[in-house]
């Protein structure tokens, strides 16, 4: 059970380098509006404890909707079992949220590319949700950075959808959320210090953790193939 | 989206940059690789990849605009803050890899080497302690390799040194010694020594309190595991394990912060070292054991982390000793070619530095002191002990007008010289470039055991992870499947089988030069063993090379006059022989006149035109050349002087030979030896000289040579070398160096015996630094001895991995007696290596 949990936990870590590159301008754009000089009503410490607040709850509203998709791929695949009902298939669903995860690792790897359909289907949304997207990086409320954040667990991201198949394997809605919170966990105290941490690692460094954590969603897929397997065995 | 952005397609932007290369390998946003990923978007002209959907979103999200990303999104506040901050790399080439150091460091990546700065770059030898591995060395290297103004960087772990060439305009030394601290090690230059102590004391403290406490928290970890066969109550259980855990933590963050920070420094580089396998190793034992320890439990592995950093001190301590005994001999070098000289102006003495001194600057050295630069012997002889360079301890007597090498130590009284080259250019300087240059050489096997180490650490992590999670899965219980793997990590360490090969390559080079061996090409010592065919030159070889003209031979014209002519002529030529007739025509008072129209011919003589005559000087060949006619007479008296081994010089003008000159040289004393000695080792041994062919055998019969050729240009000596290795032998080829050079680069070993002057310039494998022959015998067991030796390394390097491993999985080794083993290891190829060294005689 631990390891179960630890494991997204390391691959959060270790992926974060990934996404420093990624969700850093996030973070930068929404800091910079924070730190803009014309707030002259701010005194020194409550800025500095406004912004702290402000990135706590953009990783919290992360956070939760890393969870809710953990969540709800979970379930889904815990009704799609139960409405197939084989028995010789029941470890199927481990062995499809395997391969899943196998593939998207190959992905993160950048050996195999995403599959046309999908990136069809972000062009879609992106009118829309930029605009909408934008007005929270403006905003200096703190409900915003939690709407922010929120809406930045939706981002597509190969490591977080390979850890959302990882959740949805549980085929439990409380350890599909569980399995998130920790993913997303690992990735927080990187980004925290996004300023330091970018220019603490090289170029270099992040492209290997960058890999690692392919090669770990590939692992970690492979031993839920073996485990879903071992029941037709 | 697109049609907005079409009406903008006329105009272009200030900052628009049209796509290099390095835009489409890597992300716009992130600056990691793309890959094979699709993610594309349009602004204006330009095409921007993106490695994964997310940073295509991203970027949307951010630069948005109502029509679409500006195509000058690049010079938003965001995207310059964004670059500022290092998020995003600012191109390919330049990287974001130190920020937040010095500023005139920073500016961007490397320096490419144009022509032009590597003509400005000057070099800076550095000494850098703290180097425990290869892996370190070659971080180091990396690093500098990437810092602005670094043209060149090698960094040789044995040694401890480093070379770098820089351009001052862009960097100064103290910037690269301040990069190199940054990673953790203690750089100096040469000349300040007391640096290296500081590293060393306060790696000894380290030591010695991680020792003190680990002794302690063995004897606690004893009665654990006993109480364990006596149930303790919890009470008893917290009375023990709180202890060790206070006990540990200094051990393992004290004493182990060295190997901690080294770690550190290298994963944020993204090059995994030693380091960061021990240090995962100790951390997980102590981290699993904290969180024991809050259980309740008694598995504890306090024990196993602080042993496991004492030994690796204890184990870094020794290396880094023994390290020290093998590399200090250069570093003694290097120092001796730093020193100040004593000048005497107005009869005052000054202390300028050894860089000042100008050629031909006279400078004083007294009793006791060491010649800082070469120089030529002005005031009086003196006594000199070279032992420092040639290895021979006995005192040489040098006269007033020879030259002295830099570094002889003066042995009585003092003396003023004359600098006859600049300390650049030196023989200290070139012995200790020529020595790097050695060190620096790796052969075939060292460059793929480089290649394997960048993939070894990592490899090794992913067997102990497999490892655990096979353990896991056959059922076996959490903690001895983590002490397993653990084992492995330890275990795999393949320190030794990295320093196998180059630590016997540089006791050899420090042995050799002990004995006054100079080896220049470590590879071809290795073949000096299997050589089955060596070839002497004859002159200044196999004999003293001392030519004294001990006759003159004329017909028909008086002696004096003779002389005359000929030093007239030879004044122009630097040949040994045209030295010596110039002197002795200057002993009887004989004055030389003017020569026009000079020219030497390798191999054959000089000619040129004295008062309307056309004189030639030269051997037999040379005068048929010459269309000089030779009088039987003279003929004849020439043979019977050459069978007497003889050197015989003829001369004559007009078309005719009007004389000889006569020149004696010594047979070696050891030669005969030296040739019993080899032909014995089964080597076919040849004597060649440009000489008659006569002289030529009669030395070779003296010296029990049973093959010479005389007469031979230098492409004839190069002719013979191809010839004996087409017929499938091994050839050395032992000569001066100065017009054997072709073939000396041909042979298969090349070793050149003692010139003073300009040793880089000799194609040579190997430098007899002293005119003893026997030195050559020397050379043959220092590479039998060698190749032995490194054979034994990897041997030993291999057998303690290769069974480690498979022993560490099947448990019957436990980190502790691993990380003993892979000491074991390192210390026994270190130890072995130098059985190399000789012992003072």
């Amino acid at each position: 059970m631990f390891l179960d949990l630890f494991a997204p936990f390391v691959v959060g870590l270790v992926g974060s380098l990934h996404c420093l590159g990624m969700c850093g301008p996030l973070i930068l754009a929404y800091s910079l509006h924070l730190q803009h000089p014309q707030e002259g009503h701010l005194t020194g410490s409550s800025k500095v404890h406004m912004g702290t607040v402000h990135h706590l709850l953009f990783h919290a509203g992360r956070l939760l909707t890393y969870g809710f998709l953990g969540a709800l791929a979970a379930t889904l695949f815990y009704l799609a079992n139960l409405a197939l009902f084989f028995k010789e298939f029941r470890g199927g669903f481990t062995v499809l949220a395997g391969s899943l995860m196998i593939l998207l690792g190959l992905v993160i790897l950048k050996v195999v590319p995403l599959p046309d359909l999908v990136t069809w289907v972000d062009h879609g949304k992106g009118v829309a949700g930029i605009r909408w997207f934008a007005s929270f990086l403006h905003s200096k409320r703190m409900v915003s950075k939690v709407a922010l954040g929120l809406a930045t667990g939706f981002l597509p991201c190969g490591l977080s959808w390979a850890m959302i198949a990882k959740a949805a394997a549980t085929q439990h809605m409380f350890f599909g959320f569980l399995t998130m919170i920790a993913f997303g966990l690992g990735t927080v105290p990187i980004l925290l210090m996004t300023g330091v941490s970018a220019s603490f690692f090289s170029l270099r460094t992040r492209v290997l953790g960058e890999r690692l954590s392919g090669l770990a969603v590939i692992l970690m897929g492979l031993i839920l193939v073996y485990k879903g397997g071992r029941v037709f065995v | 989206m697109s049609e907005s952005l079409r009406n903008h397609a006329n105009d272009r932007p200030a900052s628009f940059q049209s796509p290099e290369t390095s835009e489409k390998t890597h992300c716009a946003l992130c600056g990691l690789p793309i890959g094979c990923s699709g993610a594309r978007y349009i602004a204006g002209e330009e095409i921007l990849r993106f490695c994964c959907q997310g940073c295509l979103g991203v970027f949307q999200i951010l630069f948005n605009h109502p029509d679409g990303v500006p195509r000058d999104f690049r010079s938003t506040e965001l995207f310059q803050a964004c670059v500022k901050s290092g998020i995003i790399p600012k191109d390919e080439k330049d990287p974001v890899y130190l920020r937040g150091q010095k500023k005139d460091l920073d500016e961007g990546g490397s320096l490419s080497p144009s022509r032009e700065r590597e003509e400005h770059a000057q070099t800076l030898l550095l000494k850098i302690d703290g180097m425990w591995c290869t892996a370190c060395a070659w971080l180091i290297e990396e690093v500098l390799k990437k810092t602005k103004g670094v043209v060149r960087a090698n960094v040789f772990f044995l040694s401890d040194t480093a070379q770098i060439r820089y351009v001052p305009s862009f960097l100064n030394p103290q910037g690269i010694l301040a990069r190199i601290r940054s990673l953790g090690y203690h750089p100096t230059r040469f000349e300040d020594f007391t640096e290296g102590r500081k590293e060393k004391i306060n790696l000894l403290v380290r030591l010695g309190i991680s020792a003190f406490l680990t002794a302690n928290i063995m004897m606690i970890s004893f009665a654990l595991y006993m109480g364990f066969l006596e149930d303790l109550t919890r009470q008893g259980i917290r009375y023990l394990s709180y202890p060790l855990w206070v006990l540990a933590t200094p051990v393992v963050f004290y004493g182990g912060f060295p190997i901690l920070q080294r770690a550190f420094l290298a994963l944020r580089h993204g090059k995994p070292t030693m380091e960061s396998l021990i240090s995962v190793g100790a951390l997980s034992a102590y981290g699993y054991s904290v969180l024991h320890v809050l259980k309740g439990s008694l598995h504890l592995y306090f024990d196993t982390a602080s042993m496991l950093i004492t030994l690796v001190l204890l184990g870094r301590t020794i290396e880094s000793h023994a390290k020290e005994k093998v590399s200090r001999g250069m570093a003694e070098l290097y120092r001796l070619a730093h020193q100040k000289v004593r000048v005497l102006a107005n009869g005052r003495e000054r202390w300028i530095s050894a860089d000042a001194l100008g050629m031909g600057d006279e400078f004083e050295v007294r009793q006791g002191e060491r010649v800082p630069v070469d120089g030529r012997l002005v005031s009086a002889a003196g006594r000199f002990d070279e032992s420092i360079l040639t290895g021979e301890s006995k005192p040489v007597r040098r006269q007033i007008g020879e030259e002295v090498m830099g570094g002889a130590l003066l042995l009585e009284s003092s003396l003023k010289l004359a600098a006859t080259r600049v300390a650049r250019q030196g023989s200290l300087k070139q012995l200790i470039e020529l020595m790097q240059e050695a060190l620096l050489k790796k052969n075939p096997f060292e460059l793929l055991a480089d290649r394997l180490t960048k993939w070894f650490v990592p490899a090794i992590l992913v067997v102990a992870l497999c490892t655990l999670f096979f353990l896991l899965q056959r059922g076996l219980p959490k903690d001895i499947a983590l002490l397993r793997a653990l084992t492995v990590v330890v275990v795999a360490c393949p320190c030794a089988l990295g320093i196998a090969s180059p630590l016997a390559k540089v006791a050899a080079i420090a042995a050799g030069r002990e004995r006054g061996l100079l080896i220049r090409d470590p590879s071809a010592l290795e073949k000096v063993k299997d050589l089955n065919a060596l070839i002497l030159d004859k002159t200044g070889t196999v004999t003293e090379g001392n030519f004294t003209l001990q006759d003159v031979i004329t017909a028909g014209i008086s002696t004096e006059q003779a002389l005359r002519t000929v030093a007239s002529v030879e004044k122009h030529s630097n040949h040994y022989l045209a030295k010596e007739i110039v002197k002795r025509t200057h002993e009887f008072g004989g004055e030389l006149e003017e020569c026009e129209g000079f020219n030497s011919f390798e191999g054959l003589g000089v000619r040129g035109r004295v008062r309307d005559n056309e004189i030639a000087v030269g051997n037999r060949s040379f005068m048929e050349v010459c269309r000089m006619n030779v009088p039987s007479n003279l003929e004849q008296h020439a043979q019977s002087i050459q069978l007497q081994g003889k050197t015989v010089v003829y001369f004559g003008w007009n078309g005719k030979v009007y004389g000889l000159l006569i020149f004696g040289d010594s047979l070696k004393a050891s030669v005969h030896e030296v040739v019993k000695n080899l032909e014995r080792k089964g080597v076919e041994v040849w004597l060649v000289s440009g000489d008659a062919e006569i002289t030529t055998r009669a030395v070779a019969a003296e010296s029990g040579i049973r093959q010479s050729i005389g007469e031979m240009p230098p492409q004839g000596k190069v002719d013979l070398v191809k010839k004996l290795q087409e017929g499938g032998k091994r050839v050395g080829m032992v000569g001066d160096g100065i017009n054997d050079a072709a073939a000396l680069a041909r042979a298969d070993v090349g070793i050149a015996i003692g010139t003073l002057m300009n040793l880089a310039q000799e194609a040579s494998d190997v430098v007899l630094l002293t005119q003893d022959l026997a030195r050559v015998l020397d050379v043959f067991k220092l590479s039998t001895l060698t190749v032995r030796t490194v054979r034994q390394n990897l041997l030993f390097a291999l057998t303690y991995n290769g069974l480690g491993i498979p022993l560490a999985v099947g448990g019957l080794l436990n980190p502790v007696i691993a990380v003993v083993a892979m000491f074991a290891s390192s210390l026994t190829v270190i130890g072995n290596s130098w059985r190399i060294m000789p012992r003072k005689q």
